[in-house]
């Protein structure tokens, strides 16, 4: 078939229009048939997010920045166009965060848990993160300072104890080294010198307790001999006992028949009248003695002192 | 002053085709005819043009960030925007300024010096409706539909030379065309191939109407085109950068 200008002109027309379309929407990253998600989010600031960043919902690749506006109260707003099947609930929040050290920055979606879901347009919480990178190069002065600081008053330390151990300390120092060297020196020379002793002392120790041993070994035959004899004498002892038993068990038996007044000693012992007897006996005495004493004369009338000697 | 002479009968030239643009009924046919020559026979070569600088630039990309601490995902981002921006528009416009510029020069010319161009004159004919609009205009429509071809075999050339060497995936390269996509990079693609077509096409238009001296000048006319075609769209690529980025 022959085409003509015209339906040539056309075709070619046509197809540029067509791939140019599809191809700008392709790198866009807007689907290319049918209308995507469109939701805002907006930040603090928005370092590093350009149009045409990508969007992340759990590490997978959901969507692109469409456009960044700065609003009134200086924040920046930022519509994303999301292209996923799966709603996305009311509450998530739009976290813009770099995925590694030298990837750009993309905003990541962590989904909340509403049953509601964002409509189209709507505005989600937005949170901007500060990456490592950012944060080291804020506080990385400072962090440079402290480290500094760290090391010079490391070296303040050493220098002083430089100054501290000195000559004079060290010699001090090593005086005490020294002295202590030569005392367990000492030491050493004194255990060894007496070593000799020592030995001897432990030796006689043993010797000592080895004849202790031989003693008690040959002494024992005599010993048995001595235990034998006071077994004995035990024995003996025991027959003696018994005859003493005998004995006061007689003794016994005379005392009773003394107590039931038996014999000469029982009534002695039993009978109260000799007891009377010798009781008046001797009142009478002392009313003798007494008159004695008090006239003397009546009793001596018919005595004589002469007579009487 | 031959500067000055030349930029006025250039200007000249230009007015005259301006003013003459309403006489549509004079160069309908002859448009379509320059549209036909001008973009549609020039595809083959500009898919070729596209595919291989896409291709190549992938290739070196990836050579010369082999030892570099970036993501693979950065040279998908350095061959499609260098691509959008300045590759598409200015090696098309090149390969155009030799392939239509000098066709242009050369049929004008020779119709100049066979004394075409005066008898369409004295026929009562506008010669340069007749002549120059059609393929003034047929630069300034073509010009971006094959930029279009150029850029998306292009980009199409890079991916599939990072995919085939190995070097760069696919999907790391769409990462970093697509990160680093911005629209305003391809409507300046756009107005740099909407220039360059103009600029081939008038300069052309212009050195073969006013050739003269037989088939030397015939020739001497293609060259001045295709030479002079090349410069402008070099100095205009500078230009625009300058004033629009």
């Amino acid at each position: 078939m022959k085409l003509s200008n015209e339906v040539k002109v056309g075709i070619t027309v046509l197809l540029a229009v067509v791939v140019a379309i599809v191809g700008f929407r392709f790198m866009r990253d807007i689907p290319i048939f049918r209308q995507s998600m469109e939701i805002s989010a907006t930040f603090d600031r928005a370092d590093g997010i350009s149009s045409g960043s990508l969007v992340y919902i759990q590490g997978v690749r959901v969507g692109s920045v469409n456009r960044i506006a700065l609003t009134p109260e200086t924040r920046v707003n930022i519509r994303m166009r999301i292209d996923t099947d799966v709603p996305i609930p009311r509450g998530s929040i739009a976290r813009l965060t770099s995925l590694g050290i030298v990837e750009g920055k993309s905003i990541v979606i962590e989904l909340g848990t509403s049953d509601q879901f964002v409509e189209f347009g709507e505005e989600i919480e937005g949170i901007y993160a500060e990456t490592m990178m950012e944060v080291l190069g804020q506080r990385g002065e400072e962090l440079g300072d402290d480290v500094s600081n760290a090391i010079y008053e490391l070296n303040m330390f050493l220098r002083q104890l430089n100054e501290t151990l000195n000559d004079d300390a060290r010699m001090t120092l090593n005086e005490t080294l020294n002295n202590v060297s030569s005392t367990t020196g000492k030491v050493a020379e004194i255990l060894e010198g007496k070593q000799q002793e020592i030995d001897t002392a432990i030796e006689s120790g043993s010797r000592m307790l080895s004849q202790l041993d031989t003693l008690i070994t040959d002494s024992r035959p005599q010993v048995e001999a001595l235990m034998e004899t006071i077994e004995k004498n035990i024995a003996e002892l025991e027959g003696v006992r018994i005859e003493l038993e005998s004995a006061a068990s007689n003794f016994n038996e005379i005392l009773e028949k003394i107590n039931r007044g038996e014999g000469t000693i029982g009534l002695l012992v039993n009978d109260p009248s000799m007891y009377e007897n010798l009781d008046s006996l001797t009142i009478e005495l002392n009313n003798l003695i007494k008159g004695i004493n008090e006239n003397p004369g009546r009793y001596l009338r018919h005595m004589s002192i002469i007579d009487i000697f | 002053m031959y500067a000055l002479k030349e930029l006025g009968k250039y200007t000249t030239l230009l007015y005259q085709a301006l003013r003459s643009s309403t006489e549509f009924g004079t160069y309908r046919k002859n448009l379509f005819h320059e549209l036909v020559k001008v973009g549609y026979d020039s595809v083959p070569i500009i898919i070729l043009v596209g595919i291989f600088t896409g291709s190549v630039m992938t290739l070196q990309s990836a050579y010369q960030l082999e030892f570099a601490f970036i993501p693979l995902s950065t040279i998908g981002a350095i061959v499609s925007e260098s691509i959008l921006i300045e590759l598409a528009a200015v090696i098309s416009g090149l390969v155009l300024a030799g392939k239509v510029g000098a066709r242009v020069a050369t049929e004008l010319g020779t119709m100049r010096v066979s004394e075409q161009i005066d008898a369409l004159e004295s026929m009562g004919f506008n010669s340069v409706s007749f002549l120059v609009v059609p393929r003034v205009l047929a630069g300034i429509l073509m010009f971006p539909v094959l930029y279009i071809v150029a850029s998306v075999f292009g980009i199409g050339g890079g991916l599939a030379a990072g995919y085939f060497s190995g070097s760069v995936p696919p999907a790391d390269f769409l990462k970093g065309a697509r990160m680093f996509f911005y629209p305003w990079n391809v409507v300046f693609g756009f107005l740099k191939s909407f220039v360059f077509g103009f600029i081939i096409t008038t300069v052309a238009c212009y050195k073969g109407y006013y050739a003269k001296g037989g088939a030397e000048g015939v020739g001497r006319a293609t060259t001045e085109a295709t030479v002079m075609g090349c410069i402008y769209i070099l100095l205009a690529d500078f230009i625009l950068a300058a004033l629009l980025l």
